[in-house]
Formats: C-alpha cells, structure tokens, sequence
C-alpha cells in the first residue's frame, strides 16, 4: 500500500476531518485504503475466474 | 422354635497400597471372621477399602456402599464387625455419625479391639477412644506439617520436582536423561522467537523420559507455561502455603538473569515481537468481540460457543460476567445491522472512498498495461518450453512426475498471460466498473458487511465507530 496524502484526505474529507489529528487521520486513511484494495479484489476476482490481479501477475500489485 | 441365625458384614479397611502387599486386610479379616465365629453370627458380606484413609468420610467408596448396604437390609443385618474403631474414621465427630446411623438401623457396632457396647459406660469408652484416634491423627499430621516445613525452610522442596529433575533420597538432584534439553528449551525460549505451541511441539521431540517412573513426559502449552514460570529452575523453591521463597539445595539449571529474561518475554516484553501465545483475535462467528462494552461495568464484551443438549449455540457476554450479559450472537447482530443501517457513510467519506479507488484502479491499472507488453513475448517462450518438455519427456530425459509437474507450471503462466491478452476480459476492469462496484457497497452498508470477511468486517467497525459501542441491555448504541 502507499502512503495517503493527508493533505488531500483533510480537504475531500471537509469538516469531518477538521478535529481530527494528522496522526488519527492517517489511522482512518489506512483501513479506508485496506478496505478500498479488498473490495477491489473481491471485483477482480468476480471477473478474472476467482484470481487478483496480484495472483495473476504473480507479484505485489 | 426356629432359630434365626445372626447375620454380620465386615469392614476392612488399610490407607496405603503398602499396607495391602503386607496382607493387612487378610490379617484383619481374620481377626474379625473370628469374632464373628466367637459370638455366633454368619458373615454376610465383606467391605474392603484399599489406600483410603480416615482422615475424612468423603472420597471412601465403600464406605458409602457400606452405609448403604445397611440401610437397605438393616432387619436382616445384627452387626458390623471392624478390626478397630479408627478403622471406620479418624474424626470423632464422623465416627459419631457412623454410629449413631447404624444405632438407627438397630445394627450393633463391634470392634475386635475395643469394648463396644450400647450400655452408657461402653459408650463413653467407645467415644473416648474415638478421640483418641483423632488425636492420633492430629499428632501424626502436625509432625508431618512441621517435618515439611523445616524441609523446605533447609531448601528441600516437597513433592515432585518438575521434569529435568528427580527425588533421590529426599534430595533433589538432576535427571541425567532430561536435564541437558530442558535447558536447552529455556535457551531456546529465552530467545523470544518461539511460541507456546512451537517449544512444545520442541520439547515433545525430545521424547524425554521420567528418570524416577520411566514415563515419557507429555507436554502441553499448558505445562510448558508452568514449567516456564518455576523458580526451582533458577535454585529458589516457592511456598504458597508458607508464602515464602528460599534458596534451594539442589543445583540450579539456568541463571537469575536467564529467567528473569523469559518472564520478560511471558510478560509481552520481547524485543523479537514473536507472539508467545497465539490467539485468535479475528473470530469468524465473534466479529463484533471487543468492540461492544457492558454498560454497567464497561469491561469489552468476547464470544465463545456453549454445549446444549443438541447442538452447540453462540454467545457473545460481558468479560466481568456481569448479570444477563449472555447473548445470543443473533440478537447482538440484528442490533448492530440496524445501526449500521441508521448510519450511512457520508457524502465526504464516500468522495474519500471513491477518490482511494481511482488511485489504487489507476496504480493496478498500469501494471496491466506493463504486463500487456510484455505478454506476447513471454507467451511465445513459454509455448517453446512447453514444446521442448515434451520432447524431452518422449525422449525419456524427464520422467512423467517431473514432466507432469513442470508442464502444470507452464499451463498455470499461459493462461494467466492469456488472460492479460484477452481483451474481453480486461474490457470489464475499467475505472467506471469499479467505481460501481464500490459504490453499491458504500450505498448499502448492511448489505456489504455481511459479503465481507472477518478482517474487512472489523475494520470497517472500527472506522464506523470510532471509539466502539455499548450494549444497554438490550441494545446497541454509539459511545460518543
């Protein structure tokens, strides 16, 4: 996974960020990101016969 | 006239199997067989208790079957025969029990030994003799206490020394055949990279052996965690009775510093951050465990299975085992679908979960297209490896197993490459499709947190609800 831009999340995030630490928020943008790379395998193997695309290319993605 | 001859059981009782090889109980048989004989009664049926003792009635079998068997014919039986008073028990007042139920039951009580009787001098005999076993026994357990006592005040330790060690003469010394890879396991442990589970699968390996009995040692993380947590280990032997700790006589196995180093490590302080016991945090039936706390003592709520009379029924409860804190996993999930439902994700975290997406999409994305271009080329040297393991399998250089193995690993690459040639396939991997699908999971979060696994489904409550819930008995809320 890779870094998140705190910047970027405190600005799509609006008030909802606002008295949020930048350590708390980048907890939050972590398992965002965790869930976000799960769902999108969940999809990738709807449509790739039950593979990742991590499984296919037979590396990290 | 018809005479009714007189019907009497035998109680024969000894405390230690030594007793019985030492034919005890036959010498007591025959002692009471004759009484029977002098005052004329037939032998009925004879009770034996083998290794129990009288310190108390609980925990003697016969005993029971005895008082029993009494009851149950008392108008046939005239008396019980015993070779002693203290046969029966060692505490008066249990003694008095006995007897005042076999004077209920009109059964005479007669000692081979003793004068026994129902005139009140007898009675007073009888009782004071009672007595007299019990201070027996006080006397004989007193000496006991004191003698372990300065046994261990003189570091001896009482009872069985734990394994890498043997009782030879009252002493502690080691056992030749174990203590070497006993030690070797604390070295082992003291290094912080292994589980509970991996030492105890090491130390059964060992195949050690009880130099006292010769029976093989099976360890367990149960045992192995108490082994662990023994000072006797380090020379210093430990009385909960006594509350005491002294320095033993027997020679120590590892340092001070050696075991105060594992019980660092038993107590979470290890540097190599191996996990000492391996605990299933992510349960697949308790996905809500820790995260919901008990309302009146705000202890975390775990999940655990109880046994019914058919089948096996889950439960989450309260880990202060408050009262009705017992419920039903499906109770707890209703609650908590219905609060996932009165929450939906918003608008600025939806943008945020769609903007992560286009990032990562875009990221997997590019690797497609790297592998695209690359694909031709390796899909044509695959196809001539291919050839050539066949070729030579025909030619016998490779056998079918080998041939079989490597040709699967050949299959297994082309199609996945196949796949990345295919355009039908890759046309559904596109940003839209997959800002869809994410889409409908963010819209309907009941929906989408029961299709995800254990570990998205704690992480997504996590995220959801920040600093957890509360169960109000009954019913979920947020803590705020």
């Amino acid at each position: 996974m890779e870094d998140v831009d705190i910047e970027e999340a405190r600005e799509i995030l609006g008030d909802t960020a606002k008295q949020l630490t930048d350590e708390q928020l980048k907890d939050i943008c972590v398992e965002i990101q965790y869930l976000v790379e799960t769902w999108l395998d969940d999809y990738e193997r709807s449509i790739f016969g039950d593979k990742t695309l991590r499984e296919l290319l037979g590396e990290s993605v | 006239m018809k005479i009714i001859p007189k019907r009497a059981l035998l109680y024969l009782r000894v405390s230690t199997e030594e007793q019985v090889d030492n034919f005890s109980l036959k010498t007591q048989e025959d002692i009471c067989r004759r009484e029977a004989e002098r005052r004329g009664y037939i032998i009925e049926k004879i009770f034996r208790e083998e290794g129990r003792s009288a310190k108390t009635i609980i925990g003697r079998p016969t005993l029971a079957k005895l008082l029993d068997y009494c009851r149950k014919n008392q108008k046939r039986i005239g008396a019980l025969i015993i070779y002693r008073l203290d046969r029966l028990s060692r505490q008066t007042g249990d003694y008095l029990t006995i007897r005042n139920k076999l004077n209920n039951y009109g059964i005479a009580l007669i000692s081979t030994a003793e004068p026994t009787g129902t005139s009140p001098t007898e009675k007073l005999i009888e009782t004071i003799l009672a007595g007299f076993a019990q201070l027996e026994n006080d006397i004989r357990g007193e000496r006991s206490r004191n003698g372990m006592r300065t046994r261990f005040m003189s570091g001896l330790p009482n009872g069985v020394p734990p394994p890498g060690y043997i009782m030879l003469n009252g002493y502690v010394v080691k056992d030749i055949g174990c203590f070497n890879q006993v030690k070797k396991a604390w070295d082992i442990m003291a290094t912080g990279t292994k589980s509970f589970k991996e030492i105890t699968g090491i130390l059964n390996s060992f195949r050690l052996k009880s130099g006292k009995t010769g029976k093989r040692y099976k360890f367990t993380p149960k045992n192995i965690y108490r082994i662990f947590r023994n000072k006797h280990y380090m020379g210093v032997i430990v009385s909960e009775t006594y509350q005491l700790e002294v320095q033993a006589q027997h020679v120590p196995m590892i340092t001070k510093e050696q075991f105060l180093k594992v019980q660092e490590i038993f107590d979470g302080k290890n540097k190599n951050k191996i996990n000492i016991v391996l605990r299933n945090q992510n349960n697949v039936d308790f996905p809500l465990r820790r995260f919901v706390k008990c309302a009146k003592c705000k202890f975390a709520f775990t999940g655990s299975w109880c046994q019914g009379r058919y089948k096996k029924y889950a439960y989450y409860h309260c880990r202060g085992r408050c009262e009705n804190s017992n419920m039903p996993i499906n109770v707890m999930h209703q609650s908590f679908a219905k609060l996932l439902k009165d929450r939906p994700i918003t608008a600025e975290h939806a943008a945020f979960y769609l903007s992560l997406l286009e990032n990562v999409f875009q990221r997997r994305f590019t690797k497609i297209k790297q592998k695209q271009i690359r694909t031709a080329s390796q899909i044509s040297k695959l196809r001539n490896l291919r050839q050539s393991l066949i070729d030579k399998n025909l030619a016998g250089i490779y056998s079918d197993k080998d041939f079989k193995e490597q040709f699967d690993l050949i299959e297994d690459q082309l199609h996945n490459m196949a796949l990345f040639s295919n355009q039908t396939s890759l046309e559904k991997y596109t940003k839209e499709a997959t800002k869809e699908y994410i889409e409908k999971i963010i819209v309907d979060l009941p929906r989408a947190y029961e299709a995800c696994d254990i570990k998205q489904k704690r992480t997504l409550t996590s995220l959801l609800f920040p600093k957890g819930l509360i169960w109000n008995y009954p019913g979920l809320n947020v803590i705020r």
